[in-house]
């Protein structure tokens, strides 16, 4: 962060001679993040994740646009017909529903799954990671321990109990999933505080009688907030299966609701006479998550150079 | 060593009675009478009153908490809300076939995933290792359902290889071969996901160790290439190995559940599917608390194996 950025009050022209005073040290930064945005533009695996992911997101977004069907409105003639029907490029489903539609609305249910919790869970762990990492003592214990008892139970296994309980919903998914992340999620910016805490400008700040909520947000946070992030977005990619999965189970959304695990689950009772219906959402989580995974480790690499070969 | 060894036994238990709270929260969420939930609906109305005292339901939620986890312990999970028996019998019957196919999967996978990453990671750049790091990431980015129900309609439905459903053929003699032949595919399906991550963790590992100087000591010895791997980078990277393994062992039980779904397979996750279908609670926080078992017991096993060959481990 610049001089000038840390300084509110000053004038804009005020600033200008600042910076130049200072010379070059804003132009340093600056580089900085072109070179992290070159880095990830020469990732050509990365790229194509993000020009598809940017489609598929379009297409959801614009759904009732894009789609050629409405995703629920079926046609009891053209049932489990193949794809390549005329009108029906991707075929129908068990119920004559056009499959490139419902695939195109399914996304506008399985993003919000899968990103969502990431958002939630990132807020959560920052907080409880932030404060049990420099408060320590019972607060730390409280926090740490529960986090070890949400680890002891593999991610699937916990998702479904908290969302069978809560009965069959996208919010139930959204909320186990959020649940499942913020365990790893904090005990990730815990380390990192712990790490943090223990250098000479915290010791300083505190020595000069900072209080401690400022010695959070200011000073830890800004340092901490970084590989959180990052591994955040690394993440969605595995949330966009784990949460279909979910879907596939039957804990999300009811039928007929267009959704991606939901539709796998349902082409498998036609898998012998149409087995197009299972597999094309599969491929859509499939092509969701690669991109999602792709642009995660272009922008680990973008960001920290050194991790190539790791 | 007994020292460590008596301190994380007493970390486990403390974490175990964790996810007992954990889940007897969960279990307050749920709506609904659970005393009703596990009675005929014809079940006389004092009846129902009885197993409300017996299950402790009108006491406060602390004495509540003590009279259930008495109950846990003694194997009494309370009664599947669909079959109206005892949910722990149900969940018993389903645990040896699930242990089945879980092993079956985990054997593969990291005989897979350590031939490729110890491959790919001595051989950094080289075709074999890019091809490893896409199939690492292609491989994390499909939905294991989705991948049985594909080898399903190639082998099964269409070459008609490999069985479709269960564990054992009608008309079969339920011998091994049978068994054999009805668990490659889910196997595969199980095996797929984590053997490609134990492969990117694996070649990572293997990649550090062998820019490390001792390395380059070893090989200006004039060892050979393979004794340098096996016996000095291998024997270093064993206790990561452990840690990759023991936590991919735990995702590998949650994948193993979904793949009993695609392939029917008679074991705890198709009683999952069934019982999330209908609601049945009990039978869920059964296998719920069952895997919770197991899953740490693996990272007590990984830990203290971990502490045996490397000795730093202990003193932390």
């Amino acid at each position: 962060m610049s001089a000038m950025e840390s300084e509110g009050r000053v004038s804009q022209a005020k600033a200008q001679q600042l910076a130049d005073e200072i010379g070059g040290h804003r132009q340093r930064s600056r580089t900085g993040w072109r070179a992290v945005t070159h880095r990830f533009s020469q990732d050509k695996g990365a790229l194509a994740g993000a020009i598809v992911l940017a489609l598929i997101v379009l297409a959801a977004i614009f759904a009732p646009l894009v789609a050629p069907y409405d995703p629920i409105e079926s046609d009891s003639t053209l049932r489990l017909e193949p794809m390549g029907t005329e009108g029906h490029i991707l075929g129908l489903d068990f119920q004559g529903r056009d499959m490139l539609s419902r695939m195109i609305w399914g996304g506008r249910v399985s993003l919000p799954n899968a990103v969502i919790p990431v958002i939630i869970a990132g807020f959560i762990s920052l907080f409880l990671g932030l404060v049990a990492g420099y408060a320590g003592g019972l607060l730390d214990s409280a926090i740490m321990r529960s986090v070890d008892v949400l680890l002891a139970l593999p991610s699937v296994i916990l998702a479904v109990a908290i969302a069978a309980a809560m009965g069959p919903s996208s919010r139930s998914v959204i909320l186990a999933t959020t649940l499942v992340i913020v365990a790893p999620l904090t005990r990730m910016t815990y380390s990192a505080t712990r790490e943090q805490a223990e250098s000479e400008y915290v010791t300083a700040a505190r020595a000069i009688g900072v209080p401690f909520n400022r010695i959070l947000s200011r000073h830890l946070l800004p340092n901490v907030f970084a590989p959180v992030l990052v591994y955040a977005t690394t993440i969605i990619g595995l949330l966009v299966v784990f949460t279909a999965s979910l879907s596939f189970l039957g804990l999300g959304v009811s039928p007929p609701t267009a959704e991606w695990g939901l539709m796998v689950d349902e082409g498998r009772r036609v898998l012998s006479v149409a087995p197009h219906i299972a597999s094309l959402p599969g491929v859509m989580i499939a092509i969701t998550a690669l991109s999602f995974n792709l642009i995660g480790d272009g922008l680990r690499y973008a960001l920290d150079p050194r991790q190539q070969n790791t | 060593m007994v020292r460590y060894v008596i301190r994380r036994l007493i970390a486990t238990v403390g974490v175990l009675w964790g996810v007992s709270i954990l889940i007897f929260a969960i279990l307050q969420f749920t709506p609904g009478d659970a005393a009703r939930a596990q009675l005929p609906s014809s079940a006389p109305e004092e009846e129902v009153q009885r197993l409300r005292e017996s299950l402790g339901l009108d006491e406060p939620i602390p004495v509540q908490y003590s009279i259930w986890l008495q109950n846990v312990l003694q194997g009494d999970f309370g009664r599947s809300y669909q079959h109206r028996i005892s949910a722990f019998g149900i969940v018993k019957d389903r645990f040896p076939n699930t242990m089945i196919l879980a092993t079956s999967a985990l054997v593969v996978s990291v005989v897979v995933g350590l031939v490729i990453g110890v491959v790919a990671g001595t051989r950094p750049n080289t075709l074999t290792d890019r091809a490893a790091i896409l199939t690492g990431i292609v491989g994390a980015s499909l939905p294991s359902f989705w991948v049985g129900i594909m080898l399903l309609i190639i082998f099964s439905l269409k070459l008609g290889w490999f069985p479709a459903v269960g564990m054992y053929d009608v008309r079969g003699d339920g011998g091994l071969v049978d068994l054999a032949h009805h668990l490659v595919l889910p196997t595969i399906t199980a095996a797929a996901v984590p053997a490609a991550v134990i492969a990117r963790q694996v070649r990572s590992s293997v990649l550090e160790i062998m820019n490390l100087d001792y390395i380059r000591t070893a090989r200006s010895k004039g060892l050979r290439e393979t004794t340098v791997v096996v016996r000095h980078a291998l024997r270093n990277a064993l206790p990561t190995f452990i840690t990759i393994v023991a936590l991919q062992a735990g995702y590998l039980l949650g994948g193993s559940l979904i793949t009993e779904v695609v392939f029917s397979w008679p074991g705890m996750g198709q009683q999952l599917y069934t019982s999330v279908g209908a609601r049945d609670i009990p039978v869920i926080m059964t296998i719920t608390l069952l895997v919770a078992l197991i899953f740490t017991s693996l990272n007590l096993l990984a830990d203290l194996l971990q502490a045996v060959l490397d000795p730093r481990v202990r003193l932390t």
